[in-house]
């Protein structure tokens, strides 16, 4: 993927506002390009969750949960919709999906950047979702709307959520976040692993 | 006026800091901790600004958010902020206000003359007077009366501050942080509620603010102290203050604006102003308090006119006495309570009048005591002075029949303190359902029944004493806790020594007698008179609605706080009816004005709509292109300037004849691209498309159309067969997203048992259209793998092949009638391959074309696109029915072939050539008439036009009824409100290559 322009390869030419404090309470991080597919159930009341977690290696994802281990991860987007993160290419897993569901490689569809430090509160801004610890612990996903726009929201640490936008959209999602973090000042870090 | 700074107290103010602040271009000094009107009054300047009508002189009458009076443009430049209230602004350094509505100066107002002509200015005057002579009459005065009268003036410069939004969600809301709020408060967060306290002044307090009541042992401003101390270190609360909740909406939504940095001289640059909070609240404790009412007599809004309690809260906390020699006016024991208090801290208090002829002993009593001239059984026949009150006339009044019984006395004072009784602040409460009920014992509306999820506490529950409010919001607070699911712990009461006289010997007097002869206001921000409201009973319009909007009472920024009341007891007083049968008007929010960009936040400028871009948007804009909006959010290439001095037209003739001549390359990322997979595909897409989808060979692709179920045409793509199972369609670019829902729709909702599922790819790739009769041959210059010759890539097939080391996607399509293929490849590699076929075309002239020459080559092929599809015509309009199968059902189909779209009159699809020099314009009707001010009926309009390099002519697109029968004829394009009338030739559409011998070689 060396060829490859990141939808954000504008973004860390954009001047940063100076900063409010002495050190800013937010970073901004693209992630880099990963493997992802979107898998669908045919019949949405039969759940291929828990055969295709286990072919993954991964505890059954419920709906708006994000399970992950070891470099892939799982997100239970919907009933019978999941939305499979890699940082390598995962050859069988239209075998491990089943006959029963669809595949669709959307690698290059989504983009997304991680929001670290006072998130919650950058984020209270742009969505209307309850952040708080206890209602979107981290392994919470969600899709919703931000600046206008559908994105996937995970909870990956207590600080810090991954935003995913159409790919198209990214960078101004992207501008949407960071303008939003002016108020407690950010940092823009390296492209970094999922 | 005579008011002034006290030599000592001001608990709010900090002595040690002086400021500096400028009203109408003068400088004076005031404390930090001031409010705009605090300062102006402790400098002695009672005149503030002038009325609304009557260019009457007007000051401060209150100190709080009820301020009707003092109305001032704050700020200077794109920053000035017209009708604000003076007693919300806080003072802070070099702070400039001026006052509104009056010229040449504020002191001499030339439109003053307006009060002399007051008796012909009453309710419905302009209405009256201003509908004649002619009908369009009232255009001609419109702008003269607005000039005349009106409030403050905007900037009419673009905002610079920046605004906003904040979302929360929480269990209990207060909205209030008085007494009874902050009890509330501790109440509902000790029972593990998560809770947001709002409060919309600068400090937490509400009344206790200028109290000198204790609690517990503490006085009233160390207990608001500690109690906000406690608030803050619980982690399930949120304080906001400087934040006014301004609106409850559905599902406890409520809406509240804090005013972040409005306080500050300079807004920090990574500070909003303001922030608008969405708060989702499971439960809602209204504590919003109560509002003094004042009591209308003749020249009762005469600079020094105040409320009673607004005197004691200036001087309690600014040091500020509103005047030399106070009197009060009062119908309640608040009242005594005010002026009493107000002498014993050393301010002069000449009189207290009383309409009731018994007043409590210790009242009366304790006024003698400190030298007060104490007047029960009168009232104040009206106020003397003009730009500021300099007497007062009082009469003995007989509160039984409402008269004066007596000759008048005059006192002289220069400030009035006014209380005619307090009114709960229900806003909230009315928004969320509840229908307002009067208490006739204590003459106040209180919240009745309907509140959803909510309840009341302190004042605004009808509860006035301290202890009361107190216990009342620990009360309040638990039960919200518990009806959001949490064990309620009320908070222990503390005891208070307040001794609060409550409003239960009120005597209710809205109005004196014989307001009506002198200028007496209910509503002092619009003007409006006790004989407005009289004459408003004359005319009929005596419903509480009717009265509102023919008087415009409770209609300025204030929205009547302090005057609706007055204004429904003056009309049911005339309508001998209870004042609870005439009611109240519905109140609405916002509780106070917000601002507009607090409602935009950051959607504005470049964050007003999402943008698009495509993995090459760089790229076009190195090149030149001039970006626009094409729909859906994309920001695509229209032109791309090449050489110098190029215009748009030329630009992209000089693009479409590069295409035609050797080769030129399009982003065409845009296109919709929606990947259909399972067993049933082929049957989804048969029923989807009006064309049979299921014959569809593996590696070709089939242009296909889809209808909506009225049968008009719904988008236009291709289907591209990867598998037996798997396709990728193509939709247009701006209807992407309609398509996808569409489709979406019909596989969860109509055809649940197919096994099918979608999935939007349309950023996944990179698509460039390659165009032109060296396409092939640049592609085959960075061919590595594969094979696209025209044997194994023949026109609509799709094939893999690797080009410059990129895996692609070559699809042999053809939107320009020429050779061409489009391109597909991963997003984040489309600029490699972008750059690569500039660069391995150079030799063969490649151009980069944008959507301009794209729509010229397309309306040359006469191929359609959102203008013709423009959900009114049909496949028999655009001349495709042979896309309509015979073989099996499709979406659309049966309505398709109703009367009214196969009707021979149709407007169908048709080719136009200018006849003269001038361009056809877009949206022109077609007509057959030569003359442009007498065009004719309309035969139909023109859809899309161009400067065509190939026909040396302006040619368009268009639909025009019977049009095919018309090949040949001469008809006229005419645009009437762009003077545009051409002569036209109609012909096929299909202007290039009808063969289509070109794209298939």
């Amino acid at each position: 993927m060396a060829d490859l322009v990141s939808p954000f390869a504008e973004v860390a030419r954009r001047p940063v506002p100076p900063l409010p404090g002495a050190v800013p309470q937010v970073t901004l991080a693209p992630l880099r390009i990963h493997p992802a597919w979107e898998v669908q159930s045919f019949d949405r009341s039969a759940d291929a969750g828990p055969a295709l977690a286990r072919a993954l290696k991964l505890k059954p994802a419920g709906i708006g949960r994000c399970v992950g281990s070891k470099g892939k991860r799982m997100i239970c987007a919907d009933t019978g919709r999941w939305i499979v993160h890699a940082d390598a290419e995962l050859p069988g897993l239209q075998e491990a999906a089943g006959p029963g569901c669809s595949v669709v490689d959307i690698t290059h569809a989504r983009a997304g950047f991680r929001l670290a430090g006072t998130a919650a509160k950058v984020l209270r801004k742009l969505v209307k979702l309850d952040l708080s610890d206890d209602r979107f612990a981290v392994g919470r996903a969600a899709e919703l709307q931000l600046h206008h726009l559908g994105v996937m929201l995970i909870r990956v640490a207590p600080d810090a959520f991954d935003i995913y936008a159409l790919s198209s959209f990214a960078e101004d999602v992207w501008d949407a976040v960071a303008d939003a973090s002016i108020e407690f000042g950010y940092r823009i870090e390296a492209e970094q692993g999922f | 006026m005579s008011s002034y700074r006290l030599d000592d107290g001001g608990r709010e103010i900090d002595r040690s800091q002086r400021l500096n602040f400028g009203f109408d271009g003068v400088s004076y000094k005031g404390f930090a901790g001031d409010t705009l009107a605090s300062a102006l009054l402790a400098n002695g300047v009672g005149l503030i600004g002038r009325s609304f009508k009557y260019h009457r002189p007007r000051g401060v009458m209150s100190a709080g958010v009820e301020e009707t009076s003092a109305m001032v443009r704050h700020r200077t430049g794109a920053l000035a902020e017209p009708n604000a209230r003076a007693t919300m602004i806080e003072l802070y350094p070099g702070l400039q206000a001026t006052s509104q509505n009056a010229f040449p100066s504020l002191r001499f107002d030339l439109m003053a003359i307006n009060g002399r002509f007051g008796p012909l200015f009453s309710a419905g005057f302009y209405y009256k007077t201003f509908m004649g002579p002619l009908k369009r009459s009232w255009m001609w005065y419109e702008p003269i009366i607005r000039r005349a009268a009106g409030m403050g003036k905007g900037s009419f410069e673009p905002d610079p501050e920046r605004y906003e939004h904040s979302y929360h969600e929480c269990d209990v809301l207060i909205a209030g942080g008085g007494p009874s709020g902050l009890m509330a408060a501790l109440s509902a967060a000790r029972s593990g509620a998560r809770v947001i306290l709002a409060e919309e002044h600068a400090g937490f307090g509400g009344s206790l603010r200028h109290s000198l009541a204790t609690i517990g042992k503490s006085t009233a401003a160390e207990w608001v102290a500690q109690t906000v101390a406690a608030l803050s270190d619980m982690d399930n609360v949120t304080l906001l203050d400087r934040t006014t909740v301004h609106g409850v909406y559905d599902q406890g939504i409520h809406g509240a604006v804090e005013r972040v940095t409005d306080h500050l001289a300079e807004t920090p640059q990574h500070l909003p102003r303001q922030r608008h909070h969405e708060i989702v609240a499971r439960q809602a404790v209204y504590a919003a308090g109560a509002l003094e009412r004042p009591i209308a007599f003749p020249g009762n809004d005469v600079p020094g006119v105040m409320l009673a309690d607004s005197l004691l809260a200036h001087a309690v906390r600014h040091g500020v006495a509103a005047g030399e020699r106070i009197a009060i006016f009062t119908n309640n024991d608040t009242g005594w309570q005010a002026g009493i208090t107000l002498a014993e801290m050393g301010l002069v208090v000449v009189a207290i009048i009383d309409p009731r002829a018994e007043v409590d002993d210790e009242l009366l009593l304790a006024g003698a005591r400190r030298g007060i001239l104490c007047l029960p059984g009168h009232a104040v026949r009206r106020a003397v002075g003009g730009k500021a009150v300099e007497a007062l006339l009082a009469a003995p009044f007989d509160a039984a029949s409402g008269t004066f019984t007596g000759n008048d006395r005059t006192i002289e004072s220069d400030c009035i303190g006014v209380s005619g009784g307090w009114q709960p602040t229900l806003h909230l409460a009315s928004q969320n359902g509840s229908k307002p009920v009067y208490d006739s014992g204590r003459a106040l509306f209180l919240p009745g029944d309907g509140q959803r999820a909510s309840a009341c506490a302190g004042r605004m529950n009808g509860v006035f004493d301290l202890a009361g409010r107190l216990a009342d919001g620990a009360r309040a607070g638990a039960a919200a806790a518990k009806a959001a699911g949490f064990p309620a712990r009320p908070a222990a009461t503390p005891r208070t020594d307040a001794a609060d006289p409550g409003l239960d010997a009120i005597q209710p007097l809205f109005a004196v007698p014989d307001a009506a002869a002198g200028k007496a206001f209910v509503d002092l921000q619009h003007d409006v008179t006790v004989s407005d409201i009289l004459l408003a009973h004359r005319e009929g319009f005596h419903s509480v609605e009717h009265l509102k909007r023919y008087t415009t009472l409770g209609m300025a920024t204030d929205q009547g706080k302090t005057a609706n009341v007055i204004g429904l007891a003056v009309m049911a007083h005339t309508l001998d009816r209870p004042i609870g049968d005439v009611g109240t008007t519905r109140y609405r929010p916002p509780y106070t004005p917000v601002a507009l960009g607090a409602i935009a936040g950051r959607s504005i400028g470049a964050h007003l709509r999402p943008v698009r871009r495509t993995a090459m948007h760089a790229r076009h804009i190195a090149l030149g292109a001039e970006m626009m909006n094409a729909g859906a959010g994309w920001l695509r290439a229209r032109v791309y300037y090449g050489e110098p001095g190029e215009t748009v037209e030329t630009a992209y003739v000089r693009e479409a004849t590069a295409v035609r001549a050797s080769v030129g390359i399009a982003d065409v990322s845009t296109l919709g691209k929606i990947e259909v997979v399972g067993p049933d595909a082929p049957e989804f897409l048969d029923r989807v498309y009006t064309n049979l989808m299921s014959s569809l060979p593996v590696g070709k692709a089939r242009y296909g159309l889809m209808l909506r179920d009225d049968g008009h045409v719904f988008d236009d793509g291709t289907a591209w067969r990867f598998a037996e199972d798997r396709y990728m369609i193509t939709t247009t670019s701006a209807n992407a997203g309609g398509v996808m829902s569409h489709l979406e729709f019909l596989t969860q909702v109509v055809w649940p048992e197919l096994k099918v599922s979608l999935t939007s790819v349309t950023d996944q790739w990179s698509g460039i259209a390659v165009s032109g009769p060296n396409s092939r041959k640049l592609l085959q210059s960075i061919l590595e793998d594969g094979d696209l010759s025209n044997g194994a890539c023949p026109f609509m097939a799709v094939r893999d092949a690797r080009l410059a080391g990129m895996d692609c996607k070559v699809a042999r399509l053809s939107f320009s009638g020429e050779l061409a293929y489009e391109v597909y490849t991963a997003r984040g590699t489309g600029p490699k391959m972008w750059d690569t076929l500039l660069a391995e075309g150079r030799d063969m002239d490649c151009v980069p074309y944008g959507l301009e020459a794209l729509g010229a080559l397309r309306i040359e092929k006469g191929h359609v696109a959102g203008p013709e599809l423009d959900g009114r015509t049909t496949l028999g309009d655009l001349g495709l029915s042979m896309f309509a199968s015979r073989k099996k059902p499709f979406l659309g189909q049966a309505l398709m072939q109703r009367e009214g779209l196969t009707d021979p009159e149709r407007p169908v699809l048709v080719g136009l050539v200018s006849q003269s020099q001038f361009p056809i314009l877009a949206g022109a009707h077609i007509v057959d008439s030569m003359d442009i001010k007498k065009p004719g009926r309309s035969l139909g309009w023109v859809s899309s036009v161009t400067w065509s390099p190939v026909m040396q002519a302006y040619i368009a697109l268009g639909l025009l009824s019977r049009g095919r029968e018309r090949h040949g004829d001469t008809l006229y394009a005419t645009h009437p409100l762009r003077g545009s009338h051409v002569p036209v030739s109609v012909r096929d559409p299909v202007f290039y290559d009808p063969e289509g011998e070109k794209l298939r070689g």
